[in-house]
């Protein structure tokens, strides 16, 4: 696949933005790959939409190609949003609610196909709307309608990407996120193997099926939990297959695995996923009531050799602290607004759109003020000097809060319950643990 | 005097090395940069350390889906991730899952 398709090199700049963005916001991003490598050619990328500007600022980041998302023409209403949405090539999409007709979408519908036809990447959130609920909204014939109209204009080759972002903490900031690419569908083999004719994006019977099918594959790949609870519960069990696995200090288990892991275990059939819900939800309960983790239930029966990992974390704590300190004193007022942003008690989609725009603006800011402020003080050398260590500061706070953070926690998992709670809760572990991997 | 130099050592020279190693371990890395670009660019951010934000600034950034590669999931708990997507989705049969359990699962 080409490096930087959909526009050329003018997008490197958004690519840089996005990666930096991604690398501020996020302390952790896994990007799991299709088996069979997305196709060269045009593609339309379909995806969830959780978290806003976040949901954006993920998907060129991870993707191989600039992306030229079609999103809704509020953005174009803000005046500098608006000139950088169309220097990145994005198209406009015109809703009823915002005032928008036939007549104008078929400006977009023209843009796409002529986008498809150069062999860009296309992308689109199908359900239209953010959600704060773990689960997809009714996915919507925007995505078929454009492949269709484009395949009946004579692009041919299109591929369909189902592209699933999954959240620890959507408006978290540090938090940590997976973007799990799913199987390339064919249009024209969906076409062939349909064996009618098909009339272009009017065909309504075959822009339904489309969009049906669009609508499995989206949900496979994205969070699709009826709520909170039986996501946290499948979580749980998920972290209990994982630990079982590999109980050992090092490395802590990754966000992306929990995720997918869990995403199976919720395509578990009938009444066994239900069984293993209730066993996630109650063994998680119990674990918060009293005040211990799975690793020290898993670990208490066959304790783990003594792992001095955490000497090593210690004295990287150590040796990085003044830098880090200076970190704290350059960047104090933009970590401060943006971790109040992210507890703002509005809805999280909103803050997810926030955090991220706020992240960048602030250290953006920030950045320059600080080489600024050095360069009237010290001279022009050491602006630059403060141009080039900005980041190095900040990278050394985060990368302080985050050991002593993670150090924290392994001490604090090692917590056991007390011996009157531990067969019970081992009982209830073995039993959620034996269901679990027997549904695998 | 000497808080100065602490002072200097600290907020400047070591932690200017620190991104200059940085830096030439993501030149020397790169899979987007030629092998002459990078012996170009080596030297050059080495003897003029300002041209560590030029490098920084015009570096071939990638799409992270890009820089994977297949070392980056060969860790036991991935490995029993991917496999039960494979059992789902049919690449693997019950019998390579039930060894793959049987190779991953300690318990």
């Amino acid at each position: 696949m080409a490096e930087e398709g959909g526009g050329g090199k003018k997008h490197g700049v958004f690519r840089r933005m996005a990666r930096g963005a991604a690398n501020l916001v996020y302390r952790e991003i896994d990007v799991r790959l299709p088996v069979e490598p997305v196709p060269d050619g045009p593609v339309m990328a379909v995806s969830n939409h959780f978290g806003g500007l976040s949901d954006g600022v993920l998907l060129v980041d991870a993707s191989p190609r600039m992306p030229r998302v079609v999103a809704r023409d509020v953005i174009w209403k803000v005046p500098i949003a608006g000139r950088l949405a169309t220097a990145a090539g994005m198209i406009p999409v015109h809703k009823a609610a915002d005032g928008g007709s036939r007549a104008s979408n078929d400006e977009m519908f023209a843009s796409a196909y002529s986008a498809l036809g150069d062999g860009d990447l296309v992308l689109i959130f199908p359900e239209g709307v953010t959600q704060d609920v773990p689960h997809m909204a009714e996915v919507r014939t925007g995505a078929a309608r454009i492949v269709l109209g484009a395949r009946a204009s004579g692009v041919e080759g299109i591929s369909i990407v189902p592209v699933g972002l999954h959240y620890e903490n959507k408006a978290g900031f540090r938090s940590r996120a997976l973007v799990n690419i799913g199987e390339a569908i064919s249009l024209d083999q969906w076409v062939a193997s349909r064996g009618e004719v098909v009339d272009g994006a009017d065909d309504r019977e075959a822009v339904r099926e489309l969009t049906e099918l669009v609508n499995v594959e989206l949900r496979h790949v994205a969070p699709d939990y009826p709520d909170w609870d039986q996501a946290h519960a499948l979580e749980t069990v998920s972290g209990v297959l994982l630990t079982d696995v590999d109980a050992s200090e090092k490395p802590p288990m990754r966000y992306g695995d929990q995720a997918l892991l869990a995403s199976r275990l919720n395509r578990v059939a009938g009444p066994d996923r239900e069984q293993l819900v209730d066993l996630g939800g109650t063994y998680r309960s119990r674990i918060e009531a009293a005040q211990t983790s799975d690793h020290a239930i898993a670990t208490a029966a066959a304790p783990q050799p003594r792992s001095w990992g955490w000497v090593r974390d210690v004295l990287l704590v150590l040796l990085m602290a003044p830098f880090a300190l200076f970190g704290l004193f350059a960047a104090a007022i933009p970590l401060l607004l943006v971790l109040i942003a992210s507890k703002l008690r509005i809805a999280p989609a909103v803050r997810a759109t926030i955090v991220p725009g706020l992240a960048v603006l602030l250290f953006g800011v920030e950045w320059v003020l600080v080489a600024i402020a050095v360069g009237r003080d010290l001279g022009g050398e050491a602006a630059v000097a403060a141009v080039a260590l900005f980041p190095f500061f900040v990278g050394a706070l985060f990368l302080e809060v985050e050991k002593v953070n993670l150090l924290w926690n392994q001490w604090r998992r090692r917590r056991r319950p007390s011996p009157d709670e531990l067969p019970e809760l081992q009982a209830l572990r073995s039993e959620l643990g034996e269901k679990a991997w027997a549904e695998l | 005097m000497t808080l100065q130099i602490v002072e200097e050592w600290v907020l400047i020279f070591i932690p200017l090395f620190l991104v200059w190693a940085f830096v030439v371990v993501d030149i020397l890395r790169q899979t987007g940069l030629s092998t002459r670009a990078k012996w170009i660019w080596v030297p050059l951010v080495t003897v003029v350390w300002p041209l560590l934000i030029v490098y920084w600034l015009t570096r071939p950034v990638q799409g992270r889906a890009l820089s994977l590669s297949s070392a980056s999931r060969d860790y036991p708990q991935a490995r029993l991730v991917d496999g039960a997507l494979d059992h789902e989705s049919g690449r693997i049969d019950d019998e390579q899952m039930s060894a793959l359990e049987a190779s991953l699962h300690r318990r």
